[in-house]
């Protein structure tokens, strides 16, 4: 569930391949009072570019097997998932899962 | 030194030590890893990015490899069709006790995508079962039967390489 009333700023960067989802903007600020985890970022950057949620996340709410999410460095897999926390200045990169082979 | 062999998918970035003396790069400290403690320490600062922008990193992070700062790294020659990343891949190697300091390094010479991957995750992905494993057979086209060889084969080479948990790791063959 999305806190209300802490204002964030998240930082989301994209490999080009995802990009091109996002008219091919590969660094986007996601400033709001509704970010509270990975999946409110992904809610947010879908009203923005539509369609980039279904290319992230499955139909099952969880990161597709093809991407990989990390919060400062770390693969949100091995944190919360979708439900992790995101805090003011987080840095999130959003990769192909296949560039950590 | 950059090794740039054409008949290698990689290029890579070793100590000239590793490459010509009894240096081995995979350490932490100083003290080589065990097989062990390779699996359970060892990984790499993972970013994209066009073959013009990491060769152009590469130069720059070399004399720190030579200098033992940074410990080794490696990127595509050339994208990897099969797994559609639309770009090329440099990983940066060091044990997770010292990535800290190394992504300071990155950042400093503008490194700015933030991934961290221990190897384990990337062997895990290689093995019967893995991601990467089965994509690249699916692209290939291969019968069943040699999927099913692929399969067993990197399962064995696996099992091989890690049976003694305690010997020193000696690197894959890439």
């Amino acid at each position: 569930m999305a806190r209300t009333g802490q204002h964030q700023e998240i930082t989301i960067k994209l490999a080009t391949i995802l990009a091109r989802h996002c008219q091919n903007n590969k660094t986007i600020v996601c400033k709001s009072d509704n970010i509270s985890d990975i999946f409110s970022v992904i809610d947010a950057l879908d009203k923005k570019f539509p369609g980039i949620k279904s290319v992230l996340c499955t139909k099952q709410h969880k990161i597709a097997d093809s991407i990989n999410i990390y919060v400062n460095g770390e693969n949100v897999r091995y944190l919360q998932g979708l439900n992790t926390i995101l805090t003011q200045g987080d840095l999130v990169n959003i990769i192909p899962a296949a560039a950590a082979g | 030194m950059i090794i740039d062999r054409p008949q290698s998918h990689f290029i890579f970035i070793l100590p000239r030590a590793h490459v010509y003396g009894n240096y081995n790069y995979i350490n932490y400290k100083g003290k080589e890893l065990t097989n062990n403690e390779y699996l359970k320490y060892w990984g790499k600062w993972v970013f994209l990015g066009t073959r013009q922008e990491l060769d152009k990193l590469a130069k720059k992070i070399d004399p720190l490899v030579d200098q033992k700062i940074i410990p080794g790294a490696k990127y595509d020659r050339q994208e990897i069709p099969e797994f559609q990343i639309g770009e090329c891949v440099m990983c940066v190697f060091c044990d997770v006790r010292q990535r800290d300091e190394i992504w300071d390094i990155l950042a400093s010479l503008g490194v700015e995508d933030k991934a961290w991957v221990f190897e384990k995750e990337t062997m895990e992905n290689w093995l019967p079962g893995g991601q990467l494993l089965e994509k690249w057979i699916e692209a290939k086209g291969i019968t069943p039967e040699q999927a099913e060889s692929v399969r067993k084969d990197a399962e064995e080479r696996f099992k091989k390489m890690f049976e003694d948990k305690d010997a020193v790791f000696r690197g894959i063959d890439q």
